[in-house]
């Protein structure tokens, strides 16, 4: 084989290598930008109490709804949330405890106050929430519950997250492209996909910022979960 | 043609052999953690729902970007003090080097902590990144890469007035490009495998970087771990792949000459 076939050879296989790793990287850095997205739109929503402190025979009680109880391998537990140190900031996380036997009334259970692992005096339990809460799992707290949207907004956030997937698709692949210059050393080329990269995540981030779509209408576990979708549109359309 | 094939055969299986724990790694990414069966959640997991996984993977690419690239520059600002010029102690220092690098990097745990914890940069990235920026790995491989440039290309640059750094960054380095990249290759490889020092100098699991937090991921979540391992070949191979020939002739021109 002559020198410059080897050369030439050597060549392609650099650029072959280039462009697959730039398209892993590309790839990782975009899921890396969507992540902090999907894992903040997934985060599951609660509502939570401090409940009533009443005194009974002298000792301190806490009154709190029933709904609050979690009966795990026949036990009866709390689950309550505490600020802790997130990726990025301050997060609340659950953390559950069991709780002894208690009194029942009109919906509504008292338990022991040093039975609870308070905090300066109160305790955050989560009496409701969108999808079951799991020990060590990281939820939003909101204050009321949202009102239940309507067959059509419902279509307009499922094409909005369509829309968004698409359009990323399609920019992704012309980004690549143009990144894929920077072999060649036409840096100006490769410096437009730079740019278009840096757009593209401008524009993402403010879709993300006006695109709140409740958690109650995202699937419990992963976000393509496209059954999901397709149950809750003809479930929409029976509305 | 069948003597060939007989030739690839012992270096082919000795490959495949290599190669089962990756095999092994790639299907175990594929497992389900609560039920047995094909599942994506280890993929969905570490690309789409956690960002702590890939943040720590960027971060720990950047720190060993900056370990490869200081190697790279202190070892071919040393390499060339001790290959071309003469200084009063240059064979000791020289020698030194290559006694240093023989080390293991357990004998030097100790010392480094002491130094490290004197300057206070203990529990930080400086402690996994100045030491690796000044190992003297890249000062003695730079040094016999460059005592193989024939010493007339420096004298005609000194005589066309070029200073000592012109002469390395505009003569030498461009002459023994393929051991530069080698040695960038090298140490990067060298600190994105790296387990002892984050261990012993940093102090939680947020702080480490991807090598050793792999092994602090949940046992429960083989699949995450896996594709955590997946992540980690993604830099080394494509290193390797995108600088196969000037590993080739770096390695082969500092070991021959």
């Amino acid at each position: 084989m002559s020198m410059q076939t080897i050369e030439e050879k050597n060549r392609k296989a650099k650029r072959r290598a280039f462009k697959a790793g730039c398209a892993v990287f590309l790839f990782l850095g975009v899921c890396t930008f969507l992540s902090v997205w999907v894992q903040e739109m997934m985060r599951n929503e609660v509502m939570t109490t401090q409940g009533n402190v009443q005194t009974k025979a002298g000792e301190s009680w806490v009154a709190f709804p029933a709904s609050a109880i979690v009966w795990k391998d026949g036990e009866p537990r709390i689950q309550y949330v505490h600020r802790e140190e997130g990726l990025f900031e301050r997060e609340w996380i659950v953390h559950e405890k069991r709780v002894p036997v208690m009194e029942e009334e009109d919906g509504a259970v008292s338990v022991p106050a040093d039975e609870l692992p308070m905090d300066s005096g109160k305790v955050d339990m989560i009496y409701q929430a969108v999808y079951p809460a799991e020990e060590g799992e990281s939820v939003e707290i909101i204050q009321e519950e949202t009102k239940t949207l309507s067959q059509r907004e419902i279509r307009g956030r499922y094409a909005g997250l369509l829309g968004f997937l698409v359009f990323s698709m399609a920019v992704l692949v012309i980004i690549w492209k143009k990144l894929c210059f920077f072999q060649e050393r036409r840096w100006q080329e490769g410096m437009k996909g730079v740019v278009l990269l840096l757009l593209y995540l401008v524009i993402s981030s403010w879709c993300f910022e006006r695109m709140r779509i409740p958690r109650e209408i995202l699937p419990e576990e992963q976000i393509f979960d496209v059954v999901f979708y397709l149950k809750n549109l003809s479930l929409a359309k029976l509305r | 043609m069948r003597a060939k094939k007989r030739e690839y055969l012992l270096p082919g299986i000795l490959s495949a052999a290599v190669l089962v724990p990756v095999f092994y790694m790639a299907a175990c990414s594929f497992a389900g953690d609560e039920s047995p069966g094909f599942s994506l959640m280890g993929y969905y997991t570490v690309l789409f729902s956690e960002p702590g996984y890939l943040l720590r993977f960027w971060r720990s690419l950047a720190m060993c970007g900056v370990i490869a690239a200081g190697q790279s520059l202190t070892g071919c600002m040393g390499g060339a003090a001790i290959a071309k010029y003469r200084f009063a102690g240059s064979k000791v220092l020289a020698i030194c080097m290559a006694v240093f690098m023989i080390l293991p990097v357990q004998a030097t745990l100790l010392p480094n902590y002491i130094f490290l914890d004197r300057l206070h940069l203990l529990n930080s990235w400086w402690a996994l990144i100045l030491p690796g920026i000044f190992a003297p790995f890249g000062t003695v491989w730079m040094a016999f890469a460059f005592r193989a440039i024939p010493g007339e290309v420096s004298e005609a640059a000194e005589m066309d007035g070029a200073g000592m750094l012109s002469h390395v960054f505009h003569i030498l380095i461009p002459a023994a490009r393929p051991a530069v990249i080698t040695l960038f290759v090298l140490s990067f490889v060298e600190s994105w495998n790296m387990v002892e020092q984050p261990v012993t100098f940093l102090k939680g699991v947020r702080q480490y970087p991807m090598s050793v937090f792999l092994a602090s991921i949940d046992i429960d979540r083989l699949s995450v771990q896996a594709v955590c391992g997946i992540l980690c070949l993604a830099p080394v191979t494509f290193l390797f792949f995108y600088y196969q020939q000037e590993l080739l002739d770096g390695i082969g021109e500092s070991i021959w000459s």
